[in-house]
C-alpha cells in the first residue's frame, strides 16, 4: 500500500483511454501543470483546449463539443468550477444532461497553502442538489481509475475530485468500484466512521486511536456523494448506534448533512459531522488545518469521548 | 466551409409569407400564455426566418441530420418565433404551439435541448450560447467537418453578459472562421434602453478589436441580410449586427418596450389589432 497523487492516475488512465476513444478531449483554463492536462496536451495536442483564465466560458464550450458527439474532460480547480461556473454547469450541462466529465483539484483544506478563495469547503452541497449530476469522491487511486472508465461511459455529467496531497491506498488492485456503493473498509457492530476522499485514511488512523476506548469501528467509504439512490448507503450502517462523519468540507450540507437527512427520514441514528464548522479557515499545511480547525483521528476520538463522558453508557445499550 | 446564398425576389416574397404566419403564431401563443417577450421574438423573426428556410444546411426529413448547420438561440426568450418556424418546418406539431408556457409541454419557455430534438442547445440564462457554439465549433475542426458553419443568435442587452466576451476572445483566438453571431440590435432591453442601462456601443469596434469581422444588415431585408452575408471575411469570425425593431409588424408594439414583456394587458383587443396588423383578421 502506498500513496498515489490523484491528479496523476487520473491523467495517465485518461491518455491511455483516449488512445482508443478518439472522442475523448481535454479541456482547460490556464491550469494546465496543476491539474496535469498539459501531460495530455504533449500526446494529444489537436485534442486538448484552453480557454485562458475564463472557466464560464470552457464550461459552456464543453457543453457545445458534448453535442457533437465528443466526450470532454474539464480541467480546473473545484472553487471556480463550482461556484464561478455553477450557472453554466446548471444549465449548460446538468440540465441537458450532456455528457461532460469534470476533474476537478484543489479541494478544501487540501488546498493548504494556497489559502481560502482555493480552499473550496461547499462542492458537496452544491453539487449534490444538481439533478443528473454525479459527483464522486475517490479514496484511491483504484478508486479513481474506475471512476475515469465510468465518467467516459455514463452518458451525464460526472464530477470528480482530485486532491493536491497524495492519497494514501485503501483498497488493494482487486477492490471493484461501482457508482452509488460504498465500501466497508475495517467490519465494526455498533459504531462506524463515514468518510470520504482524503479522509478516509484519516478515518482508519482514528479507528486506531479508538481501540483505546474499546471500540473498533467499522470504516465506511462513501465515494459517491451525489447522483444515485442512496440504498446501499444505509445498508452499510446496519447495527450502528453512532456514526461519526470525516470530510474535508463544511458540516453543512456535505457528507455529514448527506448522512443527516438520510437517518432522520430513514433509520434514526446518532451522528457526529467533524468538518470545517462555520468558518472560512487560513493558509497552512493541511495536516495543521486539519487539526487546528477539529478534523482530524484526534478530533474524532476526543468527539466520541465527550458523547461517552456526557452519556456513559450510550454504546452498551 | 459553406458559402453565402444569394437571394432572388421569389425566395424573399416567400420567406416574407412565412415571416407573417411566424409571427401570427408567436402574438398568439403570446397572448394565450397570458406572458412572454413579444418585442424580442418579433425583432428576430425575420433572421430567424432567413437562417431556417434559406440561409442554414438543414435537412428537412431529418432535423438532426448530422452534417446540419448549427444554430444555438442564446436569446431564448424569442422561443415562439423559433418554435413556430419548427411547426413550418414539420418539426413539432402546429398543434403544440399552443402550450407554450403551460404545463407539461415541449414548448418550454426557453429552449430545453433534446425536449424537441431541433434544438441544438439549451438556453435561458443569458450569455451562454456564443461559447456553446464555440464548443461545437472547435469540435467540428478536430473532426474534420470543415462544411459546417455555427450560428448564434443574441440580443443587443445580452452582450452586457462578461460570458459573451470570454466567447468573443475565444472565437477570436482560435479564428474559428465557421461561427457566425448575429446580434439583435433592437436598442431596448429589459428596463429600457440598452444605451441608458449599460452601454454596449460601439459593437464594431469592440468586437473587431477581438478578431471579428462585422457588418451591418437590415435585420428585415432578407436582400439585404443575404448580401451583407456573402461579404464577410473568410478567414475571421464573423458578427452581423442585424438592426431590427422591437415588436416588429405590430402596431402598437413597434419601438415600445412596454412590449418587452406581454404580460396581463396583452388582451383580446390587442391581440386583434396584432393580428389585423398581421393580415391574419379583416
Amino acid at each position: 500500500m502506498s500513496k498515489q497523487g490523484l491528479r496523476k492516475v487520473y491523467i495517465e488512465r485518461l491518455i491511455e483511454l483516449a488512445a482508443t476513444d478518439d472522442r475523448i478531449v481535454s479541456l482547460d483554463t490556464d491550469s494546465r501543470e496543476a491539474t496535469m492536462a498539459d501531460k495530455f496536451a504533449a500526446v494529444y495536442p489537436d485534442r486538448a483546449f484552453t480557454f485562458g483564465i475564463a472557466e464560464q466560458d470552457m464550461v459552456s464550450a464543453a457543453g457545445g463539443m458534448a453535442t457533437m458527439g465528443l466526450v470532454p474532460f474539464v480541467n480546473s480547480y473545484s472553487m471556480f468550477i463550482a461556484m464561478r461556473a455553477l450557472d453554466q454547469v446548471r444549465n449548460s450541462i446538468a440540465y441537458p444532461n450532456l455528457n461532460v466529465n469534470f476533474v476537478l483539484s484543489h479541494h478544501g483544506l487540501d488546498a493548504g497553502a494556497d489559502g481560502v478563495t482555493h480552499q473550496l469547503t461547499e462542492d458537496i452541497a452544491i453539487f449534490r442538489s444538481i439533478p443528473n449530476l454525479v459527483y464522486l469522491s475517490p479514496a484511491d487511486a483504484v478508486e479513481m481509475r474506475q471512476m475515469i472508465d465510468f465518467a467516459v461511459v455514463y452518458d451525464g455529467p460526472v464530477v470528480i475530485k482530485s486532491g493536491k496531497t497524495m492519497q494514501q491506498d485503501v483498497h488493494d488492485e482487486s477492490h471493484v468500484w461501482n457508482v452509488g456503493v460504498p465500501s466497508i473498509l475495517r467490519e465494526g457492530e455498533t459504531v462506524a466512521i463515514a468518510a470520504t476522499g482524503i479522509m478516509v485514511a484519516e478515518a482508519l488512523i482514528a479507528r486506531e486511536k479508538l481501540t483505546a476506548l474499546g471500540i473498533d469501528a467499522r470504516i465506511v467509504n462513501v465515494s459517491t456523494l451525489a447522483g444515485v439512490a442512496s440504498g446501499s448507503l444505509l445498508d452499510a450502517f446496519e447495527g450502528c448506534k453512532l456514526v461519526i462523519s470525516m470530510e474535508d468540507h463544511s458540516i453543512n450540507g456535505g457528507l455529514g448533512g448527506l448522512l443527516a437527512e438520510m437517518f432522520s427520514e430513514r433509520r434514526p441514528t446518532r451522528l457526529i459531522r467533524l468538518g470545517l464548522e462555520d468558518t472560512f479557515a487560513e493558509c497552512g499545511p493541511p495536516v495543521d488545518l486539519y487539526r487546528k480547525y477539529e478534523m482530524d483521528s484526534d478530533a474524532a476520538v476526543n468527539r466520541v469521548k465527550g458523547l461517552l463522558d456526557e452519556i456513559p453508557d450510550f454504546l452498551s445499550n | 466551409m459553406r458559402h453565402a446564398k444569394p437571394i432572388d425576389e421569389a425566395k424573399v416574397a416567400e420567406l416574407s409569407e412565412l415571416a407573417r404566419r411566424v409571427r401570427v403564431d408567436s402574438v398568439r401563443m403570446i397572448q394565450h400564455a397570458g406572458s412572454g417577450s413579444p418585442g424580442s421574438t418579433l425583432s428576430i423573426t425575420d433572421v430567424l426566418v432567413w437562417l431556417y428556410f434559406h440561409e442554414m444546411h438543414i435537412d428537412k426529413a431529418d432535423c438532426r441530420w448530422n452534417d446540419r448547420d448549427r444554430l444555438v438561440l442564446s436569446k431564448g426568450q424569442a422561443s415562439p418565433a423559433y418554435y413556430s418556424i419548427f411547426a413550418k418546418l414539420g418539426w413539432v406539431s402546429e398543434d403544440e404551439l399552443m402550450g407554450y408556457r403551460g404545463f407539461e409541454t415541449r414548448m418550454q419557455t426557453h429552449p430545453e435541448y433534446d425536449t424537441i430534438p431541433a434544438i441544438d442547445y439549451t438556453s435561458g440564462s443569458l450569455g451562454m450560447g456564443l461559447s456553446a457554439i464555440n464548443g461545437m465549433a472547435l469540435a467540428a475542426r478536430y473532426q474534420r467537418q470543415d462544411d459546417l458553419r455555427f450560428f448564434c443568435i443574441m440580443g443587443d442587452g445580452e452582450t452586457q453578459e462578461g460570458q459573451v466576451w470570454e466567447a468573443a476572445m475565444t472565437a477570436g483566438h482560435y479564428k474559428l472562421s465557421n461561427v457566425i453571431n448575429v446580434i439583435d440590435r433592437n436598442v431596448f432591453q429589459g428596463d429600457r434602453a440598452c444605451a441608458d442601462v449599460m452601454n454596449q456601443e460601439p459593437y464594431a469596434e469592440k468586437w473587431q478589436s477581438f478578431g471579428w469581422d462585422v457588418k451591418v444588415a437590415d435585420g428585415h431585408s432578407y436582400a439585404d441580410l443575404a448580401a451583407v452575408m456573402a461579404t464577410f471575411d473568410p478567414a475571421k469570425p464573423k458578427l452581423l449586427i442585424a438592426d431590427t425593431v422591437k415588436g416588429k409588424g405590430v402596431s402598437f408594439m413597434e419601438a415600445d418596450n412596454a412590449w418587452h414583456t406581454g404580460g396581463p394587458k396583452f388582451d383580446q383587443a390587442h391581440l386583434k389589432q396584432a393580428l389585423q396588423d398581421l393580415g391574419a383578421v379583416s
